[in-house]
């Protein structure tokens, strides 16, 4: 709040932490406070507790492009939750410095029984543009979106690949100088993703700050400035990400034998590909592929 | 800069998003709107009939049959059961308004108070535009329309839509942590239906139970409808425990939804 609008960074955590407390009987029923007056007061001491972060501090630059990376339950999506200002921290101070948009799931609140294009207007407003900003972006929003005729037909009918479009296509006509992105790209199609990077290429040339969570670790590499693991709500290495990437890798591959064989694999994968860019016959390819299972 | 590490958490945005409250308001409202009766041929209907068959049956049951005498049955009955489906209808459906849209909830950040508010709208919008056919059946039962209505209506709609957002917001809010709210209130609107007097005259009830009646806040403002369609009285000081109810409806709610409010994403 006291930023003097020249602040150098987009966002800034300073020791955030979130617990949630853990309880199996939530939501609250009235029969347990008429039978326990006190319970209320005691459920709420008495809960298990649970860091889903821990101490983040964190200071992204206008215009970077931060990856966040790590397993189911790390703290990944907590993080950006908090950063888009739905879940409040427990602990530390976030401050952000510029209008945000999330991308936390596409087309979250779309009416199934309402028309694509009525969908379109009552989503861009609820992300946060005003009415005069949503009516001028609508064809805009429409044509990314590709639907075409359908987009007047109701939103039930569409095919999931549809309805994510039309999701994507409203948040980034949100023109946000922020944008969380939580791993909404692991769903469709190649040509839809492809398109969305391109968007977010245009993004970082508007000077853009883009955090965006993912498990594709070839997305980080190839877009993110910088990256920083979480495992168990803290921060376990920050830096440039194919180091994250490496040591995120190490550390699945030690702990899961599927994942070893996925990262053989993949090696063998592009050892081959690397082997026919630089014209090596094909029978060394072989002999790399050959060595996908080592042990059988 | 700020820097410090404050206990506990805060959350700071240099930017407020450019969407006006009211312009989000009414196209959620609108939209639900549109959706409710998309698909109905009868749409226009629907808002009436609810009132309506109610009114018949009561027409039929107190006035043919166990013969009560009340002048101008049906226009005494239709008088106060349109009034009452509107707030009947607006509290039964904001209940379930957070819990209902977890999903937008959770995921993006929105004046939370939009919700109950369009809801509570949406119905008020029913109540308005079937006003007209109220006006016609009143007509018909031998009742001139008079021009304090004009008048009249708007303190009534106002004190009446003030009520139902207040306790819109109440329910809708508790209803994220007592999930019992929801069929809690059924119960306690039907039980309100028969504590207010709706279907029977409020003079023709005992002293001692008269008095009980009148601390239901809706006594006073379903006589007040009442009187000013039967009798074209402006509604007068007689609402002034609506009114303090009211106020105090919009206050607990404006409460209950700052305190439940900021944690609703992970309540949900």
């Amino acid at each position: 709040m006291l930023s003097n609008g020249a602040s150098p960074y987009a966002v800034q955590l300073g020791d955030v932490s979130k617990r949630y407390l853990l309880d199996p009987q939530r939501p609250w029923r009235l029969k347990d406070v008429i039978a326990r007056p006190k319970s209320l007061i005691s459920q709420l001491t008495a809960k298990e507790p649970f860091w889903a972060l821990r101490d983040i501090s964190l200071n992204v630059k206008h215009g970077e492009i931060l990856g966040i990376i790590g397993h189911n339950g790390s703290g990944k999506s907590t993080l950006l939750r908090i950063l888009a200002g739905i879940s409040p921290p427990t602990l530390g101070t976030v401050e952000i410095n510029g209008r945000y948009g999330a991308l936390l799931e596409l087309g979250a609140g779309f009416h199934p029984n309402a028309s694509g294009r009525e969908n379109a207007y009552v989503n861009a407003l609820f992300m946060g543009m005003s009415k005069d900003e949503a009516k001028a972006a609508l064809p805009s929003i429409i044509e990314f979106s590709e639907l075409g005729p359908f987009i007047d037909q109701p939103m039930r009918t569409y095919s999931s690949g549809m309805y994510l479009r039309l999701g994507f296509s409203v948040a980034i006509h949100v023109k946000p100088d922020i944008l969380l992105v939580d791993e909404v790209l692991a769903v469709g199609d190649a040509d839809f993703q492809e398109k969305c990077f391109e968007h977010f290429r245009t993004l970082r040339a508007r000077n853009t700050t883009i955090i965006i969570v993912t498990h594709n670790v070839d997305t980080l590499i190839d877009f993110a400035d910088r990256a920083i693991s979480l495992e168990k709500g803290r921060i376990k290495r920050e830096g440039a990400p194919i180091e994250v990437v490496q040591d995120y890798m190490n550390a699945l591959r030690r702990e899961s034998p599927a994942m070893e064989r996925a990262f053989q694999r993949a090696l063998a994968g592009h050892l081959a590909q690397e082997a026919m860019k630089a014209g090596v016959v094909s029978a060394e390819m072989l002999g790399i592929a050959g060595s996908e299972r080592p042990d059988g | 800069m700020a820097t410090t590490t404050a206990m506990p958490g805060r959350f700071a945005a240099s930017a407020a998003p450019a969407s006006s409250f009211w312009d989000l308001l009414l196209a959620v409202t609108l939209r639900d709107l549109r959706v409710k009766y998309h698909g109905t041929f009868l749409s226009y209907f629907w808002w009436i009939a609810r009132p309506l068959t109610l009114g018949l049956v009561m027409y039929f049951a107190l006035g043919r049959v166990l013969k009560i005498d009340i002048e101008n049955h049906a226009a005494f009955l239709l008088s106060a059961l349109f009034p009452w489906f509107w707030f009947q209808n607006g509290l039964h459906s904001a209940t379930n308004c957070f819990v209902a849209n977890s999903g937008l909830v959770k995921k993006v950040q929105f004046p939370r108070i939009i919700l109950p508010l369009s809801v509570v709208l949406g119905s008020t919008f029913e109540f308005v535009i079937t006003l007209p056919v109220l006006v016609l059946l009143l007509f018909i039962t031998g009742i001139n329309p008079d021009w304090t209505w004009l008048a009249g209506v708007l303190p009534l709609l106002a004190l009446e839509l003030a009520l139902l957002c207040g306790l819109g917001v109440l329910v809708a809010s508790l209803n994220v942590y007592f999930r019992d709210i929801g069929p809690g209130l059924d119960s306690v609107l039907l039980l309100l239906f028969y504590l207010t007097p709706i279907f029977y005259p409020l003079e023709r009830v005992p002293d001692g139970y008269r008095q009980v009646l009148l601390l239901n806040p809706l006594t006073p403002l379903i006589e007040e409808w009442r009187e000013m369609f039967l009798f074209g009285d402006m509604p007068g000081l007689d609402l002034w425990p609506t009114v303090v109810f009211s106020v105090v409806a919009v206050a607990a709610g404006w409460f209950a939804l700052r305190i439940i409010g900021k944690n609703m994403a992970d309540a949900l």
